[in-house]
This record gives C-alpha cells, structure tokens and sequence, in this order.
C-alpha cells in the first residue's frame, strides 16, 4: 500500500515538473521573441533617423534637419562621419540588398549594446578592416545563415556616403578564433552566432568602387 | 576581383597618360631597335642648334618597376636598397622625378648617352639611343637675339604607344616636342610653347592681361625678378613614402618646406597655391597663408596605397648667385599605429653665374643632425603598424568572440524534457492500476 502510494507521488510530482518545463520553455519563447521584437524595433527607429540624416546631408543650414531631432553628427580621429543618437555613437546602417533589412551599427559593441544593434566589434570602414557582430534575432543577424556569396550590403553613414560590399565568403569559426575573425584580410566581416551558439557564422566581404 | 579591378585602372591610367605625357604603359616589351627624334620649337618659331643630352635612366620593363642603369645606381640613397624607379601613378610623380633626376646629373655630371645639336628644322635624332628604356632628354638654353628659350627637361619612354583603333601598338621611333619658355631680356614678355612632361612653369615675368592684384594689405609685393632679368626657376622635389600591411588606413601627411634666412619663397604673398585633388591618392597642395613672408609650401600627401608618393615644391625663382638654405620636415601626427618620420632636411641650393652671365644651379639635402651626407633625393618614409583594441573598450571577453545567440535552441530541448518527464510520470501511475 506505502509503495502504491509513494509511486503514485512520484508519477504526480513528474508530471508536474514536466509541465512546469513546458511552461518554462513556453516563457522562454515569448521572452525570446519579445526581446527580438523590441530589438527590431529599437533598430528600426534609429535606422530611420540615420538614413534621414544621410538623406539630407549636407545641409544648406546649421541645425538638425527634419526627423533627424536628437541626431548629432560628429567625426572621428579616422575622419569617419557618425551619428549620436541618445548618447550612443552610430556607425551608419546597413542594408541588405534583397532582404528587405536595414540596420543601425553601433560604432562600440558590448553585450547590453548587441542587444539594441549591431554594432562595430573592430576594425574601422577607412582601414578596409571592419568586423560587425550582432545577435542572431530574427530582426538582426539571423539573415548572415541564409545570405549566399555575391549578396550584396550597403553601408550607409550619417553624412549620406554609401559603401557597397559583396559576399565573398562565407564560413563558421569556432568562437576562439579570435585573431582570424580580425585578421583585416576582408573589408567588411559581419558575424553572428550559429543556431546553438557553439560557433560564429561569418560572412566575408569585398568593398566595391 | 579586386586585383583585376586595380590592375585595369592602372592600365587605363597609364593609357590616358599617353594621351598627354611622353610616357606610356606596356604589358610586354619585347626588345628592339629604338630611335628618339625631338622637335625644338617656340610657338611658330623653330630653334635650331639647341644643345640637348640623352641620359638611358632606366630599362623598360612589363612589371611596372624600371630598374635604373648603372649611371643612375645612386638616385637613391643606398640605405633605401632602391634600384629601380616604381610606383609613379600620376603627372605630379613623373613631373617630379624629372626634375630629381635633372638635379642628380647637374650634381654627378654622368655621361649622356646620346647629345647632339637640332638642325634647321629644329629636329634632333638623337644618334645614341638605339634601345628601349626610360630617357631623361635636358638641353641647354639658347640665346636668340635678346630673347632667352629655356627647354625644359622631359622623360620619355621607349617604346611609345600608339593607338589604333581600340588598340595600342608599340612605337619604337619615339617623336617628342620640348616644352620651351621664352623670355627676353632686358624687358618683359616671355611665355611658354610646346610639349613634354613637365607642367608649365610660374612665369616671372607674366603676360596674362590680367594679373593677381597684390593683397591691399600688401604694399609690397614681392617681384621675384629683379630690373636686370637674371632668375633661375627651380622644383624640389621630395617622396613621402607609407609602408605597412594591405588593409592600411588612408592618412595625411603633412610636410613643410620653410624658406630660411634670405632664401626666397615658393610662392608669390598675393598668390593662392593649389592643387587638383586625385580621390585615389591624393596630392594636394595649399599655402600657409596665416605666415607672413617669406612663405611655406605646404604639401599634404594622402596615402592608402604601398606605392611612394612623389611631388615638388613647386617652382622657386632665384634672382642673385648664393647659397640658399630651406628646412623639410613632417608634422608628427597622431594617427593610431602610424609611425612617423621625424627626420628633418636642410636643403640648400646652390645658385652659380654662367659664362653667359645667366643663372644657373643645383640642390641637395643634409639630414639635419645626421652628419654631411648629401641626400639628392629627399623621402620621408612612415610605417603603419595594426594597433590591437583596448580590451577595456571593445573585447571584454579575451579568449572568446562574444555570444550572440539567443537561447531559443533551448526551448524545444526544454519542451522536449517536460514531455518525457510528463509521460514518465504517467508511466510511474499507470504501473500502480496494473498493480
């Protein structure tokens, strides 16, 4: 009787852990999603911002141009043109020809950063040596695992200049790699974690003149 | 892709040079019997019995690199290990080297390969030159009358290239023109004619029917030239030279050419200095213009390709004998992992009478601090060295690439587990009704 009821506990405490697991795998989800669409958001924001300030630049007056109200532009030591946005420093956006995706690049990554933009991990657009990381939410990097070789992306900086890249290679490195993801044999790398975070996939791009 | 692109622009670069300048691109060059014949002529006027040499600089080569003869061995200083004359992509380069190597022949006196006097016609076939290369052709002034035609110093490549059709063939019987300026003595009037590779030089004595205006507040603006008419008209020219690893970020260097003591200055005050700016590599030039006289030139090299960077002063005007003495240095700047070349140069020109009671003379560098050794040719080399980034700002994480994956893999794993733990713990029920 003692061993009936005890495997009937049991049974019942397994049940309801499993379901506290499906549960918990269903909150992980929405928490998941919900934080993709926030990102999509945020970063659809700034984009448009950006991409109005590239669109009036130069401007024939001094002062922000409109839709481009707490957009600040200013130039680093390497003569790049960013943008300061709510005190974060922008890049420029990034377009993905036949993806329909445009995206802000922070100009400093660290983890609180990759989960508003992508953002520039080293490297610098004059030295022909820029790395891009970002998260691979739907809104952000997830489109590096179905881009192909000869895809094209458009960098877009604040003062309206547009860079053109082109897919050249792509490849998965293991997430030490760190000094070949770096290496500045490639003018633009734009990475982002596999399915599984376990490694980096990475696209390789040429800088078209 | 990128290398067949840059490949193609240096071809048709090369191509549209030919167009203007003396010298041509060649993809092959195979050896023949060349020959050079120039024409010395002034507007309408044909000079006969001009004095011209020939010096054979360099062979011609396909590989874009001409390895200088032996007579031109010491063009560059032998610490540079440089023997052949590479990397010139535009008119400023070749406009420099010119006068650069017309300096080191009027300070080493080399033998001409070939020189001869140009007929009635005003022709010369120089009978020395029978193989390709790289040739600087220099001649005398000649005196007509009261006027004064100066011939300037001209590169020219054998073989030439000749178009026809969409195509180019080799030229191996090379016809060039001399660029000529005139001037009178004793007055004014003078000008220049003809063709050749060297730009047009600053007349002292303009005829432009409508010259610059001094500044208004400048009551006495500076005339190079004096009543008598004697100037001697010199370029400097210096490389700023940018050495590192492919991916090198594109940089200004700034460079100084400061006239010191009684040297005259570069440049008119009433003058404003500049130069056409190249998007692929550029060479600007502005003028200090906040300095009182005498002036600076201020050169401003952009530089992204490996390729060295030659330009000039631009032309200064002597109009007395002495010994003038310049500084060239580089502004240190403070580009991230750029290295600089701090060596300064004192320049000193050397200005001569002629028998013919002109002016004549020649230039050469001292580093300054660096003992006697003359220098004919004036490089300020920087090297570019990949700075690491701060761990502090961009890599947190030393031993990684940071994660940037979400964790919805773990969700069907996590659903995937709650559904085994369910039916298990159904089994574990079940078992206690059979029982």
């Amino acid at each position: 009787m003692d061993k009936r009821v005890a495997r009937t506990r049991i049974g019942t405490v397994m049940i309801l852990a499993g379901v506290l697991v499906i549960l918990a795998a269903g909150g992980l989800y929405l928490h998941i999603r919900m934080e993709e669409r926030q990102a999509g958001e945020s970063a659809a924001e700034v984009t448009d911002l950006l991409l109005n300030m590239a669109q009036d630049a130069p401007r024939p007056e001094p002062g922000s141009p409109e839709g481009t109200e707490g957009a600040e532009e200013r130039i680093t030591p390497e003569g790049e043109v960013t943008a300061v946005i709510d005190g974060e420093t922008y890049l420029g956006v990034l377009s993905f020809t036949g993806y329909g995706l445009e995206l802000p690049v922070l100009a400093q990554w660290d983890f609180e950063a990759l989960r508003q933009a992508p953002a520039v991990y080293a490297g610098s657009v004059a030295g022909n040596d820029l790395v891009i990381a970002a998260h691979n939410y739907r809104s952000h990097f997830s489109v590096l695992n179905r881009m192909v070789v000869g895809n094209e992306v458009v960098l877009t900086d604040p003062a309206g200049h547009a860079i053109r890249y082109v897919v050249r290679k792509i490849e998965v490195l293991q997430p030490t790699a760190i000094e070949e993801m770096t290496a500045g044999e490639w003018d633009l790398t734009l990475f982002t974690c596999t399915y599984g975070g376990k490694t980096r996939q990475t696209l390789r791009c040429e800088r078209m003149t | 892709m990128r290398q067949k692109s840059i490949k193609l622009g240096v071809l048709v670069l090369l191509a549209a040079l030919l167009a203007s300048l003396v010298i041509p691109a060649w993809a092959a060059l195979p050896e023949k019997e060349s020959s050079l014949t120039i024409t010395f002529q002034y507007q309408s006027t044909v000079l006969p019995n001009g004095v011209f040499r020939a010096y054979r600089v360099a062979a011609a080569s396909d590989t874009g690199k001409y390895p200088l003869t032996e007579k031109f061995l010491a063009y560059y200083p032998a610490d540079t290990g440089r023997t052949d004359i590479s990397g010139i992509e535009d008119t400023v380069g070749w406009n420099a080297l010119a006068v650069g190597l017309e300096n080191y022949v009027n300070n080493t006196k080399p033998a001409p390969d070939a020189s001869g006097k140009t007929d009635s016609n005003g022709q010369l076939k120089f009978e020395g030159v029978k193989t390709t290369g790289l040739y600087l052709v220099m001649g005398d002034p000649l005196t007509i009358g009261r006027t004064v035609y100066t011939p300037q110093t001209f590169l020219v490549m054998i073989p030439g290239l000749k178009e026809s059709g969409n195509q180019y063939e080799y030229l191996y019987d090379v016809t060039s023109t001399v660029k000529v300026t005139a001037e009178t003595r004793g007055g004014s009037g003078g000008g220049s004619g003809g063709g050749g590779t060297k730009p047009t030089p600053v007349n002292p004595t303009p005829v432009d029917p409508t010259p610059v205006d001094p500044t208004p507040d400048d009551p006495t603006p500076v005339d190079p030239v004096p009543d008598d008419g004697r100037y001697f008209e010199m370029e400097i020219p210096h490389t700023v030279i940018y050495i590192g690893p492919k991916h090198r970020p594109e940089t200004d260097f700034t460079l100084h050419f400061l006239p010191l003591d009684n040297a005259p200055p570069i440049i008119k005050k009433s003058e404003v200095y500049s130069e056409t700016v190249d998007p692929s590599g550029t060479v600007r030039r502005t003028v200090d213009a906040s300095s009182d006289a005498p002036q600076e030139m201020m050169t401003v090299a952009t530089l992204s390709e490996k390729y060295p960077r030659e330009t000039t002063t631009g032309t200064i005007t002597f109009t007395a004998p002495g010994l003038y003495r310049y500084y060239l240095y580089e502004d240190i700047g403070n580009k991230s992992g750029v290295t600089y070349d701090k060596r300064g140069y004192d320049v000193y020109v050397q200005v001569t009478e002629t028998e013919d009671g002109g002016l004549t003379g020649s230039w050469w560098g001292q580093v300054r601090g660096g003992g006697d050794e003359k220098y004919y040719t004036l490089e300020h080399v920087n090297t570019w060295q990949e700075t690491k980034k701060s761990p502090a700002n961009n890599t947190p994480t030393k031993s990684k690439l940071p994660q940037t994956g979400t964790e919805l893999w773990m969700v069907p794993r996590m659903m995937a587990g709650g559904c085994g733990l369910v039916a298990a713990g159904i089994a574990v029920r079940g078992r206690k009704r059979n029982g």
